[in-house]
């Protein structure tokens, strides 16, 4: 499968050059604006005088501030493109090595088959009926609340569905002349799965993982929010959320602007993994759309 | 059909002993969380031995397995009440906020599904489809803030009548003695935020199937004979179109069950509900295994029972899959 076409015929779509400009706009903000702010977003300044200030406020220095100030007195939009930084991060790295276990697990299962089939669909199967969230929480309390417990909490409770995606369009391939071809001609049998099978049964996986990547990011924030995720003073919008949460009252712009980033994000990558599921599935001839566990 | 349920039981088993042995796995223990920073190690090995444990991960496991095939899922180590007393208070409550979102969910999501199917590709499908997504987007604790914001800041703020100054947090009216009707309608009332939060984001996912499964339906040839034949739409979309898509709606049911419990989680925290997730979440951060076991066992249960319901039911419904 070539990503190539698909890319170019992307941009065609108006709906998914639009998600693809927000995504690409977000990462350069996220990359720029902390690099350029002129005071530390995480340091503790002058609180008194700075801190709740409302979106657009001027404070007494004479500097603006686009989306107010939080209760420490710290821009809210430089924190909100930091965290940003997190955010996005964690969602892209834990839905691509969920993916890339995911169809490693369910491609092994279909090429081997037999015992090693059984057993890995049992636990794929075993572990797709606890609601992911409660997964999630079950392994990401119990250990060191953290950036890496998150990624790794992610990847461990986000393979199973890619798993059983990459198995059966392995299954559907090893059937197919060339692999046959393959292995008459004498290639090794990991080389077959590897250079042959795989990327011809990757689609399907490649979808679900850009799919993942929203829900991964929603996941995450879910985390934070209750504690469990990334811990202050780093910022992720899950937990800059939280941090606005007893100040809903008082000053409504705390909790609700970092939202307004999260949901714009995940908003652009569903729509970017809707465009490319329609275009493999227009491919095959098939429609079906999967109903996702959100936070 | 016995095959199925056999199949659900083993399921279920399998589920329980990974959850059994992650969180034996974890780090941390839980006799930390029970005895004061000042005890000695002889009072933290007592509470430990008190627990069952000093004994290793087998017995442990043995142990557990044997009291819960007696119906039996221990003491809350923190609370130091059992298991089921808890949860029997704490199911009721997302019981009744999850049913009653599941069926507005259901009550909204298909009728606009069906709508946007009806009028593919024009702009109140367009714009219906990108306000689902973004519905589907926001996180539930997020919406949950912004709506208090708006219900209890905004309503006082913008002067809204007092009927739309709704209440934030807790099932009822702290401190207030009220029975009968009354007491139903304080319940309703601090109720509406939270269902109103999980059915919006059940009904988004909801509209994308139906509107998806509709579509197929639509395409069908004898749909153009029905209208050939010269039926009213309403009697199309009735009878013929709805019969139809019944069996796809039966699965979206068993599907978007752990979404609404999973949810459920967040807007219990949020509206300070005492649930299930709130149950869970405590549970999990004070180590109290018993109790995480106890609830992971609803949890997982219900979804592996409410997938074994689609399954029962589908043939029933559907007479292509007999």
């Amino acid at each position: 499968m070539r990503l190539g076409p698909w890319i170019r015929r992307a941009t065609h779509s108006p709906t998914e050059s639009g998600a693809i400009a927000v995504l690409a706009l977000l990462v350069i903000a996220v990359i720029a604006v902390p690099a350029f702010a002129r005071r530390d977003p995480l340091a503790i300044g002058d609180v008194l005088s700075l801190r709740l200030l409302p979106p657009f406020a001027r404070d007494l220095h004479g500097e603006v501030h686009l989306l107010g100030t939080d209760r420490f007195g710290r821009d809210l939009f430089v924190r909100m493109m930091l965290a940003g930084r997190i955010s996005i991060a964690v969602g892209v790295v834990g839905s691509v090595l969920a993916g890339a276990l995911g169809t490693l697990i369910g491609a092994l299962a279909a090429w081997r088959g037999g015992l090693v089939d059984v057993v890995a669909m049992g636990i794929t199967d075993a572990l797709l009926s606890i609601p992911r969230l409660v997964l999630l929480l079950v392994c990401a309390a119990l250990w060191r609340p953290g950036l890496a417990t998150v990624v790794v909490v992610l990847v461990a409770t986000g393979w199973m569905g890619v798993a059983r995606l990459a198995r059966g369009e392995v299954l559907g391939v090893r059937a197919r002349p060339y692999v046959e071809a393959a292995v008459a001609l004498g290639v090794p049998d990991w080389r077959v799965l590897l250079r042959h099978a795989l990327p011809n049964a990757l689609g399907p996986a490649i979808v679900a993982t850009t799919l993942g990547v929203g829900n991964a990011i929603l996941l995450e924030s879910g985390l934070s929010f209750l504690g469990l995720g990334i811990q202050p003073p780093q910022p992720s919008w899950g937990n800059m959320i939280a941090g606005g949460r007893d100040l809903i009252v008082a000053a409504p712009w705390v909790a609700i602007a970092p939202g307004l980033a999260l949901i714009a994000t995940v908003l652009a990558c569903t729509l970017l993994g809707d465009g490319l599921r329609d275009r493999l599935a227009g491919e095959r001839g098939a429609t079906g759309a999967t109903l996702r566990e959100r936070a | 059909m016995l095959r199925r349920v056999g199949g659900a039981i083993v399921l279920l088993w399998l589920v329980l002993s990974i959850t059994f042995i992650l969180i034996r796995l974890a780090p941390g223990d839980p006799a930390a969380f029970l005895i004061s920073p000042s005890a000695s190690s002889a009072d933290a090995a007592r509470v430990r031995a008190e627990l069952g444990l000093d004994r290793s991960l087998a017995v442990q496991y043995a142990r557990w397995a044997v009291a819960l095939l007696h119906g039996d899922l221990g003491e809350s180590f923190a609370l130091r009440r059992p298991v089921s007393e808890v949860l029997a208070g704490a199911i009721p409550v997302s019981l009744g906020l999850g049913g009653t979102a599941l069926l507005l969910t259901f009550v909204v999501g298909v009728p606009v599904g069906i709508a946007q199917a009806a009028r593919r590709g024009r702009a109140l499908d367009r714009a219906l489809t990108l306000a689902s997504i973004a519905v589907y987007a926001a996180p539930s604790y997020w919406l949950a803030l912004a709506l208090v914001a708006v219900f209890t800041y905004g309503a006082a703020t913008w002067g809204l009548p007092p009927e739309l100054r709704l209440p934030a947090f807790g099932v009822e009216t702290p401190g207030a003695t009220l029975h009968g009707w009354t007491l139903l309608l304080d319940i309703a009332r601090h109720a509406v935020l939270p269902v109103a939060i999980l059915a919006a984001i059940g009904a988004a996912g909801i509209a994308r199937y139906a509107r998806s499964s509709v579509a197929d339906v639509l395409d069908q040839d004898w749909v153009r004979t029905a209208r050939a034949k010269g039926i009213s739409t309403r009697t199309l979309y009735l009878r013929h179109v709805l019969a139809n898509v019944l069996p796809a709606l039966v699965i979206l049911f068993a599907l978007s069950l752990p979404g609404v419990v999973a949810g459920s989680i967040f807007v219990e925290s949020v509206f300070a509900w005492p649930g299930m997730g709130r149950a869970m979440l405590s549970a999990i951060t004070a180590r109290d295994y018993p109790l995480v076991m106890g609830s992971t066992v609803v949890y997982a249960a219900l979804v592996i029972f409410a997938n074994l319901a689609a399954d029962v039911l589908l043939p029933v419904i559907d007479p292509r899959r007999r």
